[in-house]
């Protein structure tokens, strides 16, 4: 370790942002991706309309993850990350 | 494929910016006059028109590109009313300028009463200034985010306060998204599309419009400027056009022939629509 980690506070120790400050940062960039998904859907919506509905199991996957999106609870990241991993 | 930027800030531009464009097959530049980051006095206003009139043709010529522009107050500078009327007092001289197409990109920011004063007033002077009973060319900056929807309502009825006197084939209103694009295009205006991914549109979403709305009077811009943005998002919109399965010549139609029509409206302006022609080399 050098000198100039050995005076930096770990990860842990740093202050957390404040809820003002994740929403200053971070709120442009998840309304742009809340768009994308919304164009996305319709995008697939018109599809389905031209040429009949899909049967796929990743149409299933994504809504499971717009619930978590929705739902009250934390942890939201890791639980999309489950939704979308093989199991087994 | 060639390509007419119709909206593009080159003046925060590096000249590599140029270099790369024409190397992308850009043929022509149309640059409004904008806000540069901070609020400028009357007289910067001066210097800055003629960068847009005289210096930037020059850069944009090195790389065979042509530079057209458009000369107003930008909306962010006319909550000031004494300041945006002294410089409105100076912008006729400029719009006579060979590479001036017209009056733009005026509009509203944050849709107050003395923007809406100022964008009365520019329109009143587009009026004024046209020939053979034409206004000149208009060119709307739609507002930001949460402010869009209503300012894009409230320009449209600015815009029919004022009769026949406004033609909306000579209008375009750009910054269009899923929420305004309608109300533009059944108003009979020219509907802008500007890829600027985190506030604006994405080259996906630009796509899904023209597949909803038809490619009829619109225009698609990255609006580069000196924000986080890259003038070929142009062409990423194209390719994801492409990759879609749209054809040459709609492509062509989109990117080159669409802002050739509606800038066409300005006598000056010299690039005429292109076709796409597929021929048999061995009956030739």
């Amino acid at each position: 370790m050098n000198r100039h980690d050995a005076t930096e506070p770990t990860d842990a120790a740093v202050e957390p942002l404040s809820g003002g400050r994740v929403l200053e940062l971070y709120f442009l960039k998840a309304r742009a991706a809340s768009l994308d998904i919304a164009a996305m859907l319709d995008r697939l919506s018109r599809a389905e309309q031209s040429l009949g509905p899909v049967n796929d199991e990743r149409k299933v996957r994504l809504k499971s993850a717009l619930h978590v999106l929705a739902d009250e609870a934390g942890d939201k990241a890791r639980r999309i990350q489950e939704i979308f991993s093989i199991k087994g | 494929m060639f390509f007419i930027d119709p909206h593009v800030h080159m003046v925060s531009r590096t000249t590599t910016d140029y270099e790369n464009m024409a190397m992308a097959g850009v043929v022509a530049v149309s640059e409004p006059a904008f806000w540069a980051g901070f609020d400028r006095t009357p007289s910067a206003f001066a210097d800055y028109y003629r960068q847009l009139t005289e210096f930037e043709p020059l850069r944009a010529a090195q790389f065979g590109i042509s530079h057209y522009c458009w000369i107003c107050l930008n909306p962010k500078e006319a909550e000031d009313s004494g300041k945006a009327r002294e410089v409105l007092s100076l912008i006729p001289q400029y719009l006579s300028r060979p590479n001036v197409l017209g009056v733009g990109e005026i509009g509203l920011h944050k849709n107050t009463p003395n923007e809406m004063d100022i964008f009365r007033r520019h329109v009143q002077l587009a009026i004024d200034t046209g020939s053979a009973g034409r206004h000149r060319l208009i060119l709307i900056h739609t507002p930001h985010l949460e402010d869009k929807l209503r300012g894009t309502r409230l320009i449209i009825d600015m815009l029919k306060e004022f009769g026949s006197a406004i033609d909306p084939s000579r209008v375009l209103i750009d910054h269009c998204e899923e929420h305004t694009i309608r109300m533009v295009k059944d108003a009979g205006f020219w509907a802008g599309m500007t890829v600027y991914p985190t506030t604006k549109a994405t080259p996906e979403r630009a796509v899904d419009m023209i597949e909803v709305y038809g490619s009829e009077r619109v225009c698609i811009n990255a609006a580069a400027d000196w924000g986080i943005s890259d003038p070929l998002w142009v062409h990423r919109t194209m390719l994801e056009a492409r990759r879609r399965g749209h054809k040459l010549r709609t492509l062509m139609k989109i990117f080159h022939n669409n802002p050739a029509t509606f800038f066409g409206g300005h006598l000056g302006f010299a690039i005429r629509p292109m076709d796409v022609v597929h021929r048999d080399l061995n009956t030739d």
